[in-house]
């Protein structure tokens, strides 16, 4: 028999096997895991893509100085003698004003040198259809570029005047890509972009926290390496190249990316283990075939040939199909995420297509061939003997098997051999100890039940569970596991800023006022009374940065990744101890006698390694001093009143150029006084929280949408995975469906049965889910966040039945035979 | 006067077996289950084995097949001396012209009526397995019940479809093991009628174990199989 004879006849044999949808299970679980990991792999490779293309535009040029003050001039005079090009940007936060309308936005104002390298795209009409030009230039003085998004949010058009400080500009653009926006994933505001002419106008370049002057620079490298070594650099500049703005932009879509990764991963290891038990009852329905394809002149080396083909062709039935939906799956990901990913995103590349079909053939190889091995050994003696059985491969190498499939897969889509490693190792751990106490349990509750008469139903129900304690182990923890995750995604998604909000008193601060100069904090908080706003203390703040501590420089430290060292921290006194802190340690009085002295925020002092009367350094607005811990006070950050890390006895601030900050409540009635109040003070940046809220929670709900969306694969994966070990155990359900059915059982107390087993089985997994998630926000709400947690409410109401709902369903459908067939039918076919 | 060897000698005996012994060992002890066995069947002939529950005959009916192996002894079969031969190369005499029909070893639950009586002609690679089994079907009566599943079909049914395989391909010799074992005796006659005709129409050696004296006497030959020995009668 020639090789394409057998790949005829397996082909024959596998549309016949799935007309009679023996493969429907194994199809649509290999389904899964293809679609699932390719839909991932294709979001990440364009991702990464769009990175890499543009990564020389990331920076807008070939270095960049980037400073939290106004550069010296000097460097750009220094820079054009080296024969560079220069632009200057700055970026800062403020409102903008449209009529009765407002919105905070990234503002940037740009010199006429801008854009140096880069892509500025912009459209001079706001019609979708109107053609996008590439501009040369920012915009001309008097005008301003915005990014679509803006436009909705001040219900403007292109031609409407805003107001942003003390000018106004017209919209003449929006802005459709803009290469050196910076990670977009973060950024939370709208742009604005300006001229730089009109910022004088605006009166909004006083110095302050949130601004950040940048100077771009092209030219050659030797030039570039001399302008680093023109001068040294104040603490608050820094140099960017190319790699460190490459490797920060990677470090943000990591993040989001090792989540849908994760979330896909668990999609795979599900499927693959339906995979194995459909695989596993496809070997032992098929052990009769073998041996007969065996008497009718097959050989050994023939029958695995078809065996081997059905597996590829299999294989590659659901690879295409995957790939397809795949490619749905993942525009529907983009689509979620809008505007968060970077636009427009380069196609995929075809590694990234290969790598998601390799998990179909990983997924096959390493959990569909270990049981189908044994076919090709079955003897032809079967026909004869029917309790001949192949030898089934060791548990082991079965075990085996399935971990290194799942090892290069992991690795094949994370690139890290060590976190890979972690995540197997602990993985299996954790799932090995969560299964032996939940088997423990169910074998518990089976010794104690057994004394005690429960309804029939609930007998034959609670006995199916606990007949096979590791395989409900196993499902109640595929469930339980995948609802837990989507209920705490749910639960921080809706909850968490609603939560927050609501824990706040009604008359909490809910504007901040930042950049407030010395000379206007007497009319300010004049005008804030006139108001009739009631605002809280003015502090003074000084930006500035941690050096050393007890004179050893925080770089060397263990803690220099902490990101309080890595930004500018807020610096502040004041004689009172702000309301909401509590002095743990040391006293606040050192702080009014003595000079020298700083009180630290409890948690930033835990983390840092400090405690009383350790010494450290700090840089501020080119001044470096030093001071004496004397107090370690606990902060509740969710005050919305002014709260720093840092604060000092009084010699220390007064040695340094401060400006102000403050937050108070504008009463929704009073909106007109803030509107007027932004007008009046154009350079105090006002911060709306409302609004700033609204921007974080529609980042939050994008990006758990689109988490949620691939969990709701590994849920369709977790009900794969009861299903195939239903059909697997279908023959056992049948004769004793006949059995009890020729006792008398009815059909109705069967069926009753069934819903009792399956909506046993969701409820169980839906109560560990719910307690599960409970405590993990529960433990986020109060241990991080420090939130009153109230719990999930009416998800223990709907829930339990929805997942029983979601059990039963398919359940009753697939055991539906067991209790309509006729018992002689089902007994005699089982005779066979 | 007999010719061993593995190359293939027309003798006009289609099956002859000397000195056949199967020995298993169970772990503790040593079971003969097969002790000096000689037939010799001629191309063409009916030979019906009978005997004892557990005496061997099903052992032997393997061991003549070339689904197992004897201990000591010879099995010639179809001019093949199976002894030379390994497991591939004795499949290949199979698919050269042996069939089977058993008591309990039916068809595949997964495929058609038709498609069950195809495989073994796609698996020899006839060329037209879909009329000729088709043909087969409506020969044993069942030309209507072609696209029915083997649950849809009673037992006799189903026996008959596993008729029409076994001589799909026309095989020189056949072998059935209590092939109207579950049937009642008027679809066993039925059963029985069908396997003569064939048998005569296309020639082929028919070799049963039965239990069923009727059908025993219907063939041109018994052998009495007792406690692993073999008894002409
Ligand atoms: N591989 C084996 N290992 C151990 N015992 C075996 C083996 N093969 C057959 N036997 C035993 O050999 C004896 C003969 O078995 P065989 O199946 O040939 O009997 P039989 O004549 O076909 O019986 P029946 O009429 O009940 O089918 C039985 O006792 C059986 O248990
Ligand atoms: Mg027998």
């Amino acid at each position: 028999m020639t090789l394409y004879r057998q790949w005829l006849l397996s082909l024959r044999l596998l549309l016949r096997e799935a007309r009679s949808g023996e493969l429907t299970l194994i199809l649509a679980a290999l389904l899964i895991a293809v679609t699932s990991t390719t839909a991932i792999a294709l979001f990440s490779a364009r991702l990464d893509l769009a990175m890499q293309s543009r990564s020389n535009d990331l920076l807008g040029a070939d270095l960049r100085l980037q400073s939290t003050t106004p550069i010296d001039s000097a460097w750009t005079e220094q820079a054009q003698q080296l024969g560079l090009k220069t632009s200057q940007t700055l970026t800062f936060p403020s409102v903008v004003l449209h009529g009765d309308d407002m919105s905070l936005a990234a503002i940037k104002a740009v010199d006429k040198g801008y854009p140096l390298r880069g892509i500025l795209r912009i459209r001079e009409q706001a019609a979708d259809n109107a053609a996008v030009i590439a501009a040369a230039q920012g915009p001309a003085a008097g005008e301003a570029w915005v990014e679509p998004r803006l436009l909705a949010l001040l219900n403007a058009q292109l031609g409407d005047e805003v107001e942003l400080g003390t000018t106004r500009l017209r919209l003449s653009a929006v802005i459709i890509e803009e290469s050196d926006r910076g990670g977009n994933f973060y950024n939370l505001s709208p742009r604005l972009m300006m001229n730089w002419a009109d910022l004088e106008a605006s009166g909004l370049t006083a110095a302050g926290s949130r601004l950040k002057w940048r100077l771009l620079l092209l030219g050659d490298e030797q030039a570039l390496a001399q302008l680093r070594n023109f001068r040294d650099l104040a603490p608050n500049q820094t140099f960017e190249s190319l790699a460190d703005s490459n490797q920060a932009m990677a470090n943000a879509l990591d993040k989001a990316r090792r989540y849908l990764g994760l979330a896909a991963m668990l999609a795979v290891v599900l499927a693959s283990v339906a995979v194995a038990i459909s695989a596993q009852r496809y070997a032992s329905r098929h052990f009769d075939i073998s041996a007969l394809m065996r008497t009718f002149g097959l050989a050994r080396a023939q029958v695995w040939n078809i065996y081997a083909l059905q597996l590829l062709q299999l294989g590659l039935v659901a690879t295409l199909a995957g790939l397809a939906l795949a490619a749905g799956l993942q525009a529907g990901l983009l689509a979620v995420l809008g505007e968060l990913v970077p636009q427009p995103l380069p196609a995929a590349p075809w590694s990234a297509w290969l790598l998601g079909a390799s998990s179909g053939v990983l997924t096959l190889l390493g959990f569909a061939l270990p049981y189908l091995l044994p076919l090709a050994r079955v003897t032809p003696l079967r026909v004869l003997r029917r309790e001949l059985q192949p030898v089934p491969l060791s548990g082991w190498l079965i075990t085996s098997l399935a971990l290194i499939a799942l090892t290069l897969l992991l690795f094949l889509f994370t690139h890290d051999l060590p976190m890979t490693l972690g995540m197997m190792g602990g993985g299996s751990l954790l799932v090995v100890i969560i299964l032996l106490v939940l088997n423990g349990l169910i074998l518990h509750l089976r010794q104690r039940l057994a004394q005690h008469d429960l309804p029939l139903m609930w007998r034959f129900a609670w006995q199916h569970l606990s007949r096979n304690s590791r395989q409900s182990a196993g499902q109640i923890l595929a469930f339980a596991l995948t609802m837990m995750v989507m209920l705490v995604i749910g639960a921080l998604r809706n909850d968490l800023l609603a939560d927050w909000q609501a824990s706040l008193p009604d008359d909490a601060p809910n504007v901040f006022a930042i950049n407030i100069q010395p000379y206007e904090v007497d009319d300010f908080r004049q005008s804030l009374q006139d108001a009739g706003l009631e605002s809280q203390k003015l502090y003074p703040m000084v930006p500035g940065r941690l050096l050393r501590i007890n004179d050893v420089s925080v770089q060397e430290l263990a803690v220099a990744d902490d990101p309080a060292i890595n930004r500018d921290l807020a610096l502040t006194s004041d004689q009172q101890l702000p309301a909401s802190n509590v002095i743990e340690e040391g006293s606040w009085q050192r702080l009014l006698d003595e000079s020298g002295q700083v009180s630290l925020e409890q948690r930033l002092a835990g983390r840092l390694g400090v405690g009383l009367g350790d010494t450290l350094a700090f840089s501020a607005a080119g001044v470096e001093f030093s001071a004496v811990v004397s107090s370690i006070r606990s902060v509740d950050w969710g005050t919305m009143t002014p709260n720093f890390y840092m604060m000092f006895s009084a010699d220390v601030l007064a040695q340094l150029p401060a400006n102000y900050l403050t937050s108070f409540y504008v009463p929704p009635a009073s909106q007109a006084q803030l509107t007027a109040l932004i007008r009046q003070y154009p350079g105090i940046t006002l911060l709306d929280m409302q609004v700033v809220l609204g921007q974080v929670q529609a980042l939050l709900s994008q990006v758990s949408l689109a988490v949620e969306l691939i969990l709701l694969f590994v849920l369709v994966a977790a009900l794969l995975v009861m299903l195939s070990s239903l059909v697997a155990a279908l023959p056992e359900r049948l004769r004793e469906g006949a059995v009890l059915r020729t006792l008398g059982a009815g059909t109705a107390l069967l069926r009753r049965g069934h819903l009792a087993e399956f909506a046993l089985l969701g409820f169980i997994s839906s109560l560990l889910a719910l307690l599960g998630a409970e405590a993990i926000c529960f433990g986020l709400y109060r241990g991080l966040l420090s939130l009153p947690y109230d719990g999930l409410g009416w998800v223990w109401l709907w829930l339990p039945p929805l997942a029983a709902v979601m059990l039963a369903l398919p359940g009753m459908w697939l055991m539906r035979r067991t209790v309509t067939v006729a018992p002689l039918r089902v007994l005699r076919e089982l005779v066979e | 006067m007999t010719e061993a060897g593995s190359n293939k000698a027309d003798t006009g005996f289609s099956l002859r077996i000397q000195q056949l012994g199967k020995v298993v060992d169970t772990g503790a002890q040593r079971l003969t289950i097969l002790q000096a066995v000689n037939i010799e069947i001629k191309s063409g002939e009916s030979v019906a084995i009978v005997g004892a529950s557990g005496s061997g005959k099903s052992t032997l009916l393997g061991i003549m097949a070339g689904l197992d192996l004897p201990t000591t002894g010879s099995v010639e079969l179809l001019g093949h001396e199976l002894g030379t031969l390994d497991e591939d190369q004795r499949a290949a005499v199979r698919a050269e012209g042996v069939s089977f029909v058993f008591q309990n070893f039916q068809l595949l639950p997964g495929l058609t009526a038709l498609e069950n009586v195809m495989l073994p002609l796609e698996i020899r690679g006839v060329r037209n397995a879909r009329d000729e089994a088709r043909q087969l079907l409506t020969q044993v009566g069942l030309g209507e019940r072609q696209l029915h599943y083997p649950t849809q079909l009673s037992g006799g049914e189903q026996q008959r479809v596993a008729i029409a395989r076994a001589f799909a391909g026309k095989p020189a010799i056949l072998f059935a093991d209590e092939p109207t074992g579950n049937l009642d005796s008027k679809t066993g006659a039925q059963i029985e009628d069908l396997l003569f005709e064939l048998n005569q129409a296309g020639g082929t050696t028919l070799v049963l174990v039965t239990h069923d004296e009727r059908l025993a006497q219907r063939c041109q030959r018994r052998v009495h199989m007792n406690a692993g020995r073999l008894e002409a009668l």
